[in-house]
């Protein structure tokens, strides 16, 4: 299976992780049209060139693009491919034939519908095939050398071994033939709110199917179409189905399924709560709590980074901050890391000088730290400068945002906060920061590998490895230092354990209470007004609704 | 379960002209570079293969899952191109007109969008049927089911020859030939591994296939 190297062909070359920067190219006479053409709807693997320009006059710019490209790849049809190709190949005269590609037919200009179609077609079958050629493990081929692995270490006798493994052969069946029936909302119980993300609630479920609780987060489609989010949630779906097999400190995606108007995720439920949740209850964490939590953020970090979750592009920044968001602890939470605060009240755009926070802004910062947590604009105070300037970023940007995640777990807010986000991204751009006056309680070394790890040139950031070799992570706090071995097998003790008083206990979810008025409900068609952008028809929303997410249900196997 | 089905079933018609076809011009789908034009480069062998330790109905039930929606996916980008007016019959190249063999046992030309929508909707209503693929644990596959199967591939490679041979300009306007022949490879690997399809079926596509063996897809 090695062998089977993936490679996108050459000019389709279109790698799925990588975004190119879709745009319709400008008229060049030299260039060959049929690669005009292909750049138009073949290339982009976002829905920009389309879906982000839904209204019905963008769209018909694009469609007559189309067209006239569609056009000209009929009329030189004969001309531009070599001549035994033009030989071998039927043209007019027999038209009629079903092997002739009809001049006539081919100048009709693509509807809508089609363009839509065919866009989420292929990006479904590149993201397909990228996927199938390049597992060389699959997920069960792991699965049964776990199991080797385990019986031996099991030392039991022969008979009690094959009986192990004929009941793994019939749960390795069950999964198999589960991918085949379809999960529907149906099959859950829908328990409690936990909080409320970007498109929607996440709320706490139980499978009826298994019993297993899990956490369903709900996306709003429409929502995520109107702002251009799509590509985003099909990577984080792809990097958490990937992730479901074999990492630690990712969450695991259960299930990914569908309906008419929503998406749902249903992850592994964390009782203890985000890491958010706890750093609001906590304010601050002591050095060594921050240790701990920064360490396995690391963790995740190199998990993703091994799957091959870089972030070429501005796009898949968000997979990996996300994936940051849910680096997590044994049994201590999904270790979200706060999300950025953009939606603050604009009321001092101009104090540029304004490097240090007040302490009416923080006040105003913490009162809205979980709604702020949880915009979908509220990114940009964990952003890499390269990331904010578009000027081409690796994926060092994960470790400038790990710094600022932090600094804010050790000083209780993000080091370039500024109730307005134009601010917070001009002192991003100049890495103008300071530590605040009480930070001489924070050990040098903490305060240096913020300082390493915030430099505005990617080129001079330390990477994952040398982040991880920091001195910080040898200094012994209450006689402790970071075993890393240790905390890849997961054996450290959590600095914080919650205190559950059954498996439905959410109190450790921040906002539970607050979000509280949703239960049982599910989620109905969203409001018209919210969902449709001006000038677009019900039909192309629902076209788009269909079509923009194929490929996204999934399942895992669940032991 | 095969005596109910075969009530439905659909049959072909290939006429003798056939042979006649052999003299004409080759079609698009197998000249270069449309011909070559695919998204992966390695074999689709090893994936297809039984997996140790799988059943070998549970592995073909999966897979037939997904053929038929990889299928639907694609049709539906020329669904809009596939009309009663461009496409009076299930045609598959010159001479080949596959019939619709209706309830009653008539054998009738239909344009081909109706042809494929019966078809589809006879496929989607044996996968939804929990005794032909059972979804109950443990509930055991019908003896008949490799007959089944063949069955449902037959008809989903019906599809395939009438994308590639009536709407093959459309194919390549939309620029997806590279998408349409790595779809249909790793479909004719399946149904090689297990000889899902008989070689009289496949002869529409012939020289398509003999060309993606070459090149060592299937």
């Amino acid at each position: 299976m090695s062998d089977a190297i993936r490679t996108l062909a050459n000019k389709f070359g279109s790698n799925p992780r990588k975004v190119p920067s879709a745009k319709i190219p400008t008229t060049d006479s030299s260039e060959d049209p049929r690669e005009r053409f292909k750049a138009l709807i073949s290339e982009p693997k976002e829905f920009r060139h389309l879906a982000h320009s839904s209204n019905a006059n963008e769209a018909a710019g694009v469609l007559s693009e189309l067209w006239k490209t569609g056009e000209k790849l009929s009329r030189c049809q004969g001309d531009s491919r070599p001549s035994s190709l033009a030989e071998s190949s039927v043209h007019a005269g027999q038209s009629s034939s079903p092997t002739t590609p009809s001049a006539s037919r081919a100048s009709k200009p693509f509807s809508t519908v089609t363009v839509e179609k065919t866009v989420a077609t292929k990006i479904y079958f590149e993201a397909y095939f990228d996927r199938l050629m390049s597992t060389t493990t699959t997920g069960r081929n792991k699965r049964r050398l776990q199991l080797e692995a385990d019986l031996e270490a099991l030392n039991v006798s022969e008979d009690e071994k094959r009986t192990i493994r004929r009941q793994w052969l019939q749960k390795e069946t069950e999964y198999i033939r589960s991918l085949r029936s379809r999960v529907t909302l149906n099959d859950f119980d829908l328990l409690k709110p936990l909080g409320r993300g970007a498109f929607g609630m996440i709320r706490l479920a139980r499978d009826k199917n298994t019993g297993n609780l899990v956490a369903l987060k709900t996306l709003d489609k429409a929502t995520m179409l109107r702002r251009g989010q799509e590509g985003h949630v099909r990577a984080e779906r792809d990097l958490l189905c990937q992730a479901s097999d074999s990492c630690n400190f990712i969450v695991k995606l259960f299930y990914s399924f569908q309906d008419e108007h929503n998406l749902y995720l249903g992850l592994e439920y964390m009782p203890g709560g985000d890491l958010l949740s706890l750093l609001i209850k906590c304010d601050i964490f002591p050095e060594w709590m921050a240790r701990f939590y920064a360490a396995e953020m690391l963790l995740a970090i190199e998990e993703a980074h091994s799957l091959g979750y870089r972030t070429h592009d501005a796009e898949y920044y968000d997979a990996q901050r996300r994936m940051l968001e849910t680096a997590r602890g044994r049994d201590g939470g999904t270790g979200t890391p706060p999300r950025g605060t953009a939606g603050a009240a604009g009321d001092a755009l101009n104090d540029d000088d304004n490097i240090t926070i007040t302490p009416e802004l923080l006040v105003l910062f913490k009162s809205q730290r979980r709604a702020q947590a949880f915009s979908i604009v509220g990114t940009t105070n964990y952003m890499a400068p390269e990331v904010l300037a578009g000027s081409g970023h690796d994926f060092k940007c994960d470790l400038w945002s790990f710094a600022t995640i932090l600094f804010e777990m050790l000083f209780g807010y993000p080091p370039f906060h500024h109730s307005s986000p134009s601010v917070t991204r001009q002192k991003i751009l100049r890495c103008h920061y300071v530590f605040p006056a009480h930070a001489a309680a924070v050990s040098p070394e903490a305060r240096d590998l913020m300082a390493q790890l915030l430099v505005r040139d990617p080129a001079t950031r330390p990477g994952l490895k040398e982040a991880m070799a920091h001195p910080w992570f040898r200094v012994p706090i209450d006689g402790q230092t970071v075993d890393w071995e240790a905390m890849r097998d997961g054996v450290v003790p959590p600095p914080w354990v919650p205190q559950l008083k059954n498996e439905l206990d959410t109190s450790c979810f921040e906002d539970a209470a607050a979000a509280g008025d949703g239960v049982g409900v599910p989620p109905g068609p969203p409001t018209v007004g919210e969902a449709r952008m001006p000038g677009e028809s019900d039909e192309a929303l629902d076209l788009r609704k269909r079509m923009a997410f194929k490929g996204f249900t999934f399942k895992t196997f669940q032991p | 379960m095969l005596s109910t089905m075969s009530f439905f079933s659909l049959r072909s018609k290939i006429k003798s002209a056939r042979k006649s076809s052999a003299s004409a011009p080759k079609p698009l789908f197998v000249t270069p570079p449309y011909v070559t034009a695919v998204l992966v480069k390695g074999s689709f062998a090893p994936m297809v293969q039984l997996p140790p330790h799988i059943d070998r109905d549970e592995w073909l039930a999966a897979n037939v899952f997904d053929f038929f929606q990889f299928i639907s996916l694609f049709y539906g980008t020329i669904a809009e191109y596939c009309t009663p007016k461009e496409c009076p019959t299930m045609s598959a190249g010159p001479g080949v007109d596959y019939a619709w063999v209706d309830g009653q046992r008539r054998s009738n030309k239909v344009p081909a969008p109706q042809y494929i929508d019966s078809t589809t909707t006879w496929i989607q209503g044996l996968l939804d049927d929990p005794d032909v693929f059972p979804t109950k644990s443990g509930q055991p596959f019908p003896k008949d089911h490799l007959a089944t199967v063949k069955l449902i591939f037959k008809h989903l490679f019906r599809i395939f020859a009438h994308m590639y041979h009536a709407h093959y300009d459309k194919v390549l306007h939309l620029a997806e030939e590279a998408h349409l022949n790595t779809v249909f490879a790793h479909f004719m690997c399946f149904a090689k591994e297990f000889d899902l399809l008989d070689k009289k079926e496949t002869e529409p596509l012939r020289d398509l296939i003999a060309e993606l063996e070459g090149m060592n897809l299937c």
